[in-house]
This record gives C-alpha cells, sequence and structure tokens, in this order.
C-alpha cells in the first residue's frame, strides 16, 4: 500500500513556518545563552514578525487552497494575518519595558506570544471546522499561560484559573457546535455549510448555535462577556492588549467565514447574531462606566466594539468584508496605541491602570496624555480618528431596511453616547487640574513610543484619508466563498 | 485655495505654536495674535469677490457605495458666518492674552485657535460628512478648555453638559444623516436639490437634523447645557461660543435643513413655532430672575435666538432674509458682552450682581462700550440689534401674528433685564474694598472696539449686509416657502 | 423504515445507556451492606492509602503528568510513522526529522528550565 502525501503549498503556509522558526530561535537564543536580555529576546520576536510579514508579500492578492481544502491563504486571510502581526510587533514592544510584567521568563513569554500567534493565523485561514477548532485552541492554549505570566499578582493567577476553566468551557461548546455542523451535511468543509444552512435543519441550527457561543466567549460578546473584565485586569498589561486586540482580529476571521460560506444572504438564523451585537453594545457601554481600572473599562470598551463590529456583518455582503476589516484596523491602532501609553508611563507596572494616576496628567505630560486623548476620542468615533470612519461603515451596513439593522443602528449610537462619558472620563481627568505636583519623570523608553506612534500614526490617517485604505486591495477582500 | 487658508490658516498657526517653547509666552501670544489677524485678512479678501458667485472648490474624498467629497464653499450664506468667526476670534485671541497661569498658556491658544478652525470649517462645509465632521469635532476644544482651562470645579462640571448634550445631538444628527444618505447614495446632499423621500422618512429625518439643531443653539427646552456652560467657562470661551458658535445649528437650519427637507420644515413648522415663542418668553422670563450676570446674558441669548427660529418657521420672505442680519448681529453683542463682562469680572473677583455696582465712577470707558453693548442687546435702533429684530418682527406678523405677538412682549422684558445688568456693573454706590484699578486697558478696549464698530455699521447700514444675502435666502428658503406641509 | 446510519448509533447508545443504569442501580438494590473500614477505603491498586484523600498534594504532580502526555502522545505517533515508513519515502522521513527537530527543542527548553527537577 502506498500513501499519496497530502498536497502542501508552502508558499501558502510560509507565513507561519517563518514565524513558527522565529519561536524555536527564540527558545534555543534562551537555552544557549546564559543572559539573553529581554531586549535580544524580543528584538527577535519582532523581527520574526517582520520576516513572517516579507513572507506573506508573495501571497499578496492570491488565493490558494492547500492541505486537503483545510486551509486557505487568501486575500481575506492577508489582511487579517498583516494586522495580527502587526499586533504582535506591538505586543512586544510593549513588554520590552524595565518592569514589564512577564513572570521573569521572557524567552517562553515571546515563543508562547509567538505560538499564540500561529494559532490566530491558522485561524484566519482556516477553511474547514478541524482547522478552525486547532487555531482556537492553539491561541487560547498559549494565552491562558500568558495569562498567568504576571504570577505574583494574585489577579494575574486569578486570572489564568478563569480563562482556563471558562476557556475550556467554550471550547467544548465549540467542539460540539462543530460535531453537530458536521452531523448537518457530512463534510467538515466550511463550503459546505451552505446546503445546510438554506435548509436550516435542526441540526444545523443547533449547531450553530453551540458554535456562535463558543465563538462569542472568545469575543467576549454579550452574554459570554462576564470573564473578560477579571482577566483583563489580572493579566499582564501586553498580554492584555493582544488579549483586546489579536484573539478579536482571529476570531473575527473564523466569525466572519462561517458567515459568508453558510449564508449567501440575510438569513432568520442570524437573528441571533444580531440580538447579541445589540446586547454587547449595552452591557459594554453601560457596564464601563462605574470601571475606575482602565483595563477593566477597557474590557467592557472591547464588550460594547466587538458588539460594533458584528454589525459589519449585517446584510452579508462584499462591503461588508471590508468594513469588519477596517473597523478591526482601527480598533488595532487605537487600542495598542492606548495600551502603549498605558505601558509608557507605567514603565511596564501596572500603576497607570488606576483611572486616579490620570488625574491633571496632561500638565505633567503633554505628549502621552494627547495621544491616550486621540486613542479615546477615535473609540468613541470622533471625527477625523479612524474609529468615525468605521462607525459610520457600519452604520451604513446597518441601514439595509431591515428592522433588525435599523434596532442595530439605533443601539449602536446610543452605545456610543454612553461611551462618550465613558473614554470621556479619562480624558476629562487627564486635563482637570490638580495644583502643584511635580511633574513625573518616568516613562521615556523608546519602544513603546514606536509602538504609540505607530498606533497614532494609524488611527490618524485612516480617519482623515479613509478611502485610501477602505478601497485598497487588503481591504477589498475577497469574500469566503 | 483661499477657502482652505482662511480654514487652516488658524490650525496652522496653532501647529506653530507647538514649536515655541512654553514659556516663551510674548512669542506665543504674538504668534497666535498675528495668525488670527491673517485669518481675519483673508476673509475679508472674500467681500469683494462672491457678490453672487460663489467660491466653491470640491475634491473627491471617499468613492465607493457612498460617495463624499471635500467639498468647500463660501457663497453669500455663508460668507457673513465666517467674517462673523474670524473677527470673534481675533478679539476672543486677543483677550486670552490676560489669561493668567503662563505655564498653560500654550494649549490654551492651541485650542482655540483649533475652535476656530472647526468653526469655519462648519460654516464652510458642503458636504454632509464634512459638515458633520466638524459639528462633532468643535465639542473637543470645548470640552477641553472647560475641564482644563477654567480653574473651577463649576466649569469642570459644566463640561460633561456640554458634551453630552451636544454629542447626544450630533449622535442623533449621524442617525438621520445615514438614513438620509441611504436614499442619495452621496453626502454630496446639495448638488441636486431636495432629494426624493417618501412622506414619512422626510418627517423622521429632518426630526433627527432639527433635534440636533435645537441642542446647539440651544432652544427651550434642550437648553440646559447653556446656562452652566455661558457661567463658567473662560472668558474667550463663552465668547467664541455664545458668539460664534450657537449660531451654527440655525445656519444649519438655512444651508441643509430648508433645502433639503422642504416638505417636512412645514410640516413641523407648528411645533417648532411653539418652542421658538417658549424660548423667547423662558428665556426672558429666566433672564429677570438672575443674579449671575453670565447667567443673565446666557438666558438672553436664549431668547435672542428663539426669535431667529421664529423667523425662520415664519416662513415670510421679509423675515427668513432678515434671520442671518440677526445672527450676526447677535453674534457680535453677545461677544462684546460676555468679553467685557469677563473683564468686570476679573476686576470685581465675582459675578453676582446684588454684590458689587458702581464701576461707573472709576471706569467711564468701560460705561461706554458697555453701554453700546448693552443697547445693542436691547434693541435701541441705531444699533444692529434693531434692524435684525425688528426686519424679523415685521416678516413674522405677516404669517403668524398670535406668536410674534407674544414674541414682542420679550422685547420690552429685554428692556427690563438689559437695564438691570447695565445698572447692576455700572450704576449703585462702590463697594468700599473695589480695587482700584477698574478702567479698562488700551488692549482691552481695542480687542473689543471692532466688535462695536460692526454692531453700529450693521446698525446704521443694515441693507450692505441684508442685500447681500437674498441670493442665498433664495437658495436655501424658496424650496421651503413654497412647500406644501406633507 | 429505511435505517439511516443515525438509527445505528441511536440504537447503539440507547442500549449503552440502560446497561449502564442496570448495572450502577441494580446492585445497590438488591444487596446486603456489610461495611467495613478496608471496604470503605479509596481504591488505589490495592495498595494502602498513604495519605488523606481530600487535602492539599503539591502542584509538581500536574507537571509531571502534563509533560508525560505530551512526550507519550508525541512519541506514540512514532509507531504508525515506523509501519509505513517505506510508503512515506524521503518526505516522510524529513517530516519526522523535523518534528523530531521541534520535539526536541521543547525537550531541552523544559529541561534547561528545570521542569524535570523534582524541588
Amino acid at each position: 500500500m502506498t500513501i499519496a502525501p497530502v498536497a502542501i503549498s508552502w508558499t501558502a503556509l510560509a507565513p507561519m513556518v517563518v514565524l513558527a522558526c522565529g519561536g524555536l530561535v527564540v527558545m534555543l537564543v534562551d537555552l544557549l545563552s546564559r543572559s539573553a536580555s529581554r531586549a535580544v529576546l524580543y528584538g527577535i520576536g519582532v523581527v520574526s514578525c517582520i520576516a513572517a510579514f516579507a513572507a506573506m508579500l508573495p501571497l499578496y492578492g492570491r488565493s490558494i487552497v492547500t492541505l486537503n481544502g483545510a486551509f486557505a491563504a487568501d486575500r481575506f486571510s492577508w489582511t487579517f494575518d498583516a494586522l495580527l502581526l502587526f499586533t504582535l510587533a506591538l505586543t512586544f514592544l510593549l513588554s520590552s519595558l524595565r518592569k514589564a510584567d512577564d513572570g521573569g521568563s521572557p524567552g517562553s513569554y515571546a515563543a508562547l506570544l509567538i505560538f499564540c500567534t500561529i494559532g490566530g493565523m491558522v485561524m484566519a485561514g482556516a477553511n474547514n471546522l478541524i482547522a478552525v477548532f486547532l487555531g482556537i485552541e492553539q491561541l487560547s492554549l498559549a494565552l491562558y499561560v500568558l495569562a498567568g505570566t504576571g504570577f505574583p499578582r494574585e489577579s494575574s493567577q486569578e486570572a489564568a484559573l478563569k480563562y482556563v476553566l471558562l476557556g475550556s468551557l467554550a471550547s467544548g461548546f465549540l467542539i460540539f457546535g462543530s460535531a453537530l455542523l458536521y452531523g448537518a451535511d457530512g463534510s467538515m468543509a466550511l463550503a459546505a455549510l451552505a446546503k445546510a444552512a438554506a435548509s436550516l435543519s435542526p441540526l444545523f441550527v443547533a449547531g450553530f448555535a453551540l458554535f456562535l457561543v463558543g465563538l462569542g466567549f472568545k469575543l467576549a460578546l454579550a452574554p459570554f462577556h462576564t470573564w473578560a473584565p477579571d482577566i483583563y485586569e489580572g493579566s499582564p498589561l501586553a498580554v492584555t492588549a493582544f488579549m483586546a486586540v489579536g484573539v478579536k482580529v482571529a476570531t473575527f476571521a473564523v466569525l466572519a467565514r462561517v458567515v459568508y460560506a453558510a449564508f449567501g444572504h440575510d438569513s432568520p438564523a442570524l437573528v441571533a447574531l444580531w440580538a447579541i451585537a445589540i446586547l454587547s453594545m449595552l452591557v459594554g457601554n453601560f457596564g464601563a462606566i462605574r470601571q475606575r481600572n482602565l483595563k477593566r473599562l477597557m474590557a467592557f470598551s472591547s464588550i460594547a466594539q466587538a458588539g460594533y463590529i458584528v454589525v459589519a456583518l449585517n446584510g452579508v455582503n462584499r462591503e461588508g468584508l471590508s468594513a469588519m476589516l477596517f473597523y478591526l484596523a482601527a480598533y488595532a491602532f487605537t487600542t495598542m496605541g492606548a495600551f502603549g501609553v498605558m505601558a509608557l508611563l507605567g514603565d511596564g507596572s501596572e500603576s497607570y491602570a488606576d483611572l486616579d494616576a490620570y488625574r491633571g496628567l496632561f500638565f505633567k505630560r503633554p505628549w502621552p496624555a494627547a495621544l491616550m486623548a486621540l486613542f479615546f476620542f477615535s473609540l468613541a468615533g470622533i471625527p477625523a480618528t479612524a474609529g468615525f470612519y468605521g462607525k459610520i461603515l457600519l452604520l451604513q451596513l446597518a441601514f439595509n431596511g431591515t428592522a433588525w439593522g435599523v434596532a442595530m443602528a439605533v443601539t449602536l449610537v446610543l452605545g456610543t453616547l454612553i461611551s462618550f462619558y465613558v473614554y470621556g472620563k479619562v480624558v476629562w481627568n487627564m486635563f482637570a487640574a490638580v495644583e502643584g505636583e511635580a511633574p513625573a519623570a518616568s516613562g521615556n523608553a523608546i519602544a513603546p513610543w514606536i509602538a504609540v506612534a505607530a498606533g497614532a500614526l494609524g488611527t490618524i490617517v485612516f480617519g482623515v484619508l479613509p478611502q485610501t485604505f477602505y478601497a485598497s486591495q487588503p481591504f477589498l477582500a475577497a469574500a469566503a466563498k | 485655495m483661499l477657502i482652505n487658508a482662511v480654514i487652516f490658516a488658524p490650525l496652522l498657526t496653532a501647529v506653530l505654536l507647538l514649536f515655541v517653547p512654553r514659556t516663551a509666552s510674548a512669542a506665543l501670544k504674538g504668534i497666535a495674535l498675528a495668525g488670527a489677524l491673517i485669518t481675519f485678512v483673508l476673509s475679508l479678501t472674500f467681500l469683494g469677490s462672491s457678490q453672487n458667485g460663489a467660491a466653491d472648490q470640491s475634491v473627491a474624498w471617499i468613492s465607493g457605495t457612498w460617495l463624499a467629497s471635500y467639498h468647500v464653499r463660501i457663497d453669500s450664506l455663508r460668507l457673513f458666518f465666517v467674517l462673523l468667526t474670524t473677527l470673534v476670534s481675533v478679539a476672543c485671541i486677543w483677550a486670552a492674552f490676560s489669561y493668567a497661569d503662563e505655564a498653560r498658556l500654550r494649549g490654551y491658544l492651541f485650542l482655540l485657535l483649533a475652535f476656530e478652525t472647526t468653526l469655519l470649517g462648519l460654516f464652510t462645509a458642503a458636504d454632509l460628512l464634512l459638515f458633520y465632521v466638524y459639528w462633532d469635532l468643535m465639542l473637543i476644544p470645548v470640552f477641553l478648555l472647560l475641564v482644563g482651562y477654567a480653574h473651577s470645579a463649576a466649569a469642570r462640571r459644566a463640561a460633561w453638559y456640554y458634551l453630552i448634550y451636544n454629542g447626544a445631538g450630533g449622535l442623533v444628527l449621524l442617525l438621520g444623516v445615514i438614513a438620509l444618505v441611504a436614499h442619495t447614495h452621496s453626502f454630496e446632499v446639495l448638488a441636486s436639490g431636495a432629494p426624493q423621500l417618501s412622506g414619512a422618512m422626510e418627517w423622521w429625518i429632518f426630526l433627527s437634523f432639527a433635534l440636533a439643531f435645537l441642542i446647539k443653539t440651544p432652544a427651550f427646552p434642550f437648553h440646559s447645557w447653556m446656562p452652566p456652560t455661558y457661567t463658567h467657562a473662560p472668558t474667550p470661551v463663552v465668547a467664541m461660543v455664545a458668539g460664534v458658535q450657537s449660531k451654527a445649528g440655525l445656519f444649519a437650519l438655512l444651508a441643509f435643513g430648508l433645502p433639503l427637507f422642504p416638505h417636512a420644515t412645514r410640516a413641523l413648522a407648528p411645533i417648532l413655532l411653539v418652542l421658538a415663542v417658549c424660548s423667547i418668553i423662558y428665556g426672558a422670563l429666566a433672564a429677570l430672575g438672575q443674579r449671575d450676570m453670565k447667567t443673565l446674558v446666557a438666558f438672553s441669548s436664549l431668547s435672542h435666538l428663539g426669535l431667529v427660529w421664529l423667523a425662520l418657521f415664519a416662513f415670510d420672505i421679509t423675515s427668513v432674509s432678515a434671520s442671518i442680519l440677526m445672527l450676526v448681529s447677535h453674534g457680535l453683542i453677545a461677544a462684546a458682552l460676555f468679553l467685557l463682562m469677563g473683564f468686570v469680572e476679573e476686576r470685581v473677583g465675582t459675578r453676582d450682581l446684588a454684590v458689587f455696582g458702581g464701576l461707573a465712577l472709576r471706569a467711564p470707558r468701560l460705561q461706554a462700550l458697555m453701554l453700546i453693548a448693552a443697547m445693542g442687546a436691547l434693541g435701541l435702533p441705531g444699533l444692529s440689534g434693531f434692524a435684525g429684530e425688528f426686519l424679523i418682527l415685521i416678516g413674522s406678523w405677516q404669517t403668524q401674528p398670535l406668536y410674534t405677538a407674544i414674541a414682542l412682549l420679550a422685547v420690552v422684558l429685554a428692556t427690563v433685564y438689559v437695564l438691570q445688568l447695565f445698572q447692576g456693573i455700572l450704576h449703585r454706590p462702590l463697594r468700599a474694598d473695589a480695587q482700584a484699578q477698574l478702567e479698562l486697558r488700551p488692549r482691552e478696549i481695542w480687542l473689543v472696539a471692532p466688535l462695536l464698530a460692526a454692531i453700529f455699521f450693521l446698525g446704521l447700514w443694515p441693507g450692505w449686509l441684508n442685500d447681500r444675502t437674498p441670493m442665498a435666502i433664495s437658495n436655501a428658503g424658496t424650496t421651503a416657502l413654497q412647500a406644501t406641509p406633507r | 423504515m429505511p435505517a439511516s446510519p443515525w438509527t445505528i448509533i441511536a440504537v447503539y447508545f440507547i442500549i449503552a445507556l440502560v446497561v449502564a443504569c442496570v448495572i450502577a442501580i441494580v446492585p445497590g438494590i438488591f444487596t446486603r451492606k456489610r461495611p467495613t473500614v478496608e471496604k470503605l477505603e479509596a481504591y488505589e491498586c490495592g495498595v494502602p492509602p498513604t495519605s488523606a484523600l481530600l487535602g492539599r498534594f503539591p502542584v509538581r504532580f500536574f507537571l509531571v503528568a502534563m509533560l508525560f502526555v505530551v512526550f507519550d502522545v508525541e512519541a506514540a505517533s512514532f509507531f504508525p510513522w515506523a509501519v509505513q515508513l517505506k510508503a512515506l519515502g524521503w518526505f516522510g522521513f524529513m517530516e519526522m526529522l523535523t518534528f523530531i527537530v521541534v520535539l526536541g527543542i521543547g525537550y531541552a527548553y523544559v529541561w534547561k528550565k528545570g521542569g524535570f527537577s523534582w524541588r
């Protein structure tokens, strides 16, 4: 008997392979050199991000399906991969501070971040249910550990434990949902979902519902969001940033691919998704009102933002995909930037996660405070920032004539109004004067400044010239189907 | 090109300030004032060129399913709002020189100049998306100025009123804009006349626009943000907000509301007329009861702008065309009054009219300037306030005699509260512990003088402004004037 | 009724459920209960238990168990590979070599980081 080897397109897999090699190099360097500093290890991390991006360049605009249809490297995954690599590189920059909270073992920290991102890239390109599950598990397992790397702090241990327990539960939902979806059409391929979705067989509906629960947990969509505040608060700052951005980017790739593969158009089954979106926008924004810890505030904010992004799927059309990518990019810039300022000011410690630390900051450190204000304005959707145009795109998609669309649009606007207070509160504190305090001197490391500057640049350029990006090839992604 | 120079000159000046050391206050002041003056001079050049025609520039901005362009224009409707902005800004930025905290002067001037750019952008935007960008963006400088530069807990609280009320208005407007553009597929809504909307749709969209405009102006009963903001904001800020920003809602009604929704404006007019009359009467009565001089002028502002709402929804050609005159005149008077009251507050340390008085004895120049501004607010013939009010009342009498009669009552009340204000500041015996230096400094006189000169000029020759605007009114108003409620 | 493949599975599940219930419940009803100390002890492969069952025990156990599972499962994948090596050819050989290298780096990493030492 001979076994026909699976046809592998190494070009399609190259970015992930390159990144994985980077991870191995990090581990080897950590092994062989007695005193590899944090800067060296994270530097290798950033370099592997760049190398992986270079490996992505030949894939630009192409569409390769490989590994027996399990994995697709197309324009859709290309942009998501680029966002993930961007997020990873920035996460390294945020982690590189003196007091960085990585449990004293930068080597394993860096390697885990890299392997985590590879999981995200698998998710972005996953073309069948098994690949989806593999990607999600790789991403999650690495993150469970990363959440606990601030282990001298009890809250970090708590975060890791909670994340493992709740995350495994969610994975259970996801795999059970996948099994039912497989049962509904007898195929693992996402493309095969369309037939079962058209008839809305009970097996499909049950499977899709469970699948949504699993994804909803990973995205922190209400009502599966309750874990987010504690875990965001407990995890080390840079890990929280990655959690807020990287996990959302990768999981939205899966959600979009599944929805686009299963439904060619609006479907009654998606009503559940719209209800979740509306609930998330309300829960996220109302929940954020009372928060005085910035990481918790960002957790609620990310719940609300995830709710906004779901609106992009309304109508299941091509514009929705570009809008989702645009909004995710805007969200990545602003959120990474905001966490960057927190890391920069606290010099890696958690001291600037507290809202009170920001009192009168603008008059002590004008530039970080001004940029922080920019990021929060963008999250609130103030014009001339990336977040504003993202919201315009989402509202445009919401107004497609359906009652659910209008309900989502109205909720989005209501949520935005509440968020004016939430984000305004941070800005208010930074500008509210405190008399007679000496300027704080700490926090001038170059690496987080690069991250903050990258975030600010993206926020402004995407906000003022949205067309340049919105209509560019990476954003006009070829739909998954 | 020149339009963009006018819009962005203040912003460029603001950016330039960032390169000046924070401690070099003389240089900061000089650059900021020069920037404001250059903007004013640049804006004056449009007086010659745009008798009928318009300066217009349009660049494609966003394509795709929905089109938007960077479209700015200065036509006869917009010109006077632009001039009002640039003139008032010069005075305000000059007035900001007396801001005490040297270390924060740079941020203060930066935000004032940025605020001027957002106002100029708003008044020149011909594309709905561009208009909305500035509509919301102008909240930021004022919010930050209230929080960081007013040095009082009350002002920091007022910042929330300002942000949440105006933010809510902006977001309601956003819903309306998106719903409208979902029909037109282009933010260039003015290009092809009124969009063909179904009756109910037009009604809803106009309602959202109207709500936003009512909040921004503000008008009764959406005015709760105004008294705290006007009372506690730093002097230059409140002069710009009361003088210029409060015109944004009514300007938007003229530029977008009336041309886009001719039928819905007619249909909603009865409600809006009632709100207008409520604003007029409520504002006047509330002003009567104030001891705080700035709150008094805030409520008088509510009353005066209510008159413009009445003018627009009376749908009479005389009243509608006089509304621009009234708006510009109110902007000049409110800015002058708030600046002068700011100088008074600086000297006596309180705004409470019952506590101080008698400044006339020591400060005759202050009295003279205050007299002009106050008489303008009161509507004395020969000053700009009279011309606008008179034309509006004549016009709206033709179609809405009942409401006009009620509004006339408020004109009488205005005499009472303005005199209360004037006497409270300047007459009565001087307090024994009053500061020695009460007279205005030359800088303070010179910075208010242009505003007062403009008040005189428009009062003596209202036709100079009014004759230039019929073109604008015919663009904006005729569709609404001829439309039938639907 | 034509038997769909699912019918067979359903029948299997039902039988399994019934049998499990019977085995679990029936003895409880019919047997006589004469508990002794030895009978109530936790069952640990016949070895007398050394400590209380409920209580704290070192987290090191988990570490060892986890490492064992990881390397054991990975080693298990050598067997099918060895059987089919001829059919897989050079490609299969290189694949497994990569696999071993990656595994080896992980092994060395755990070793160096002290994962195997019982401190």
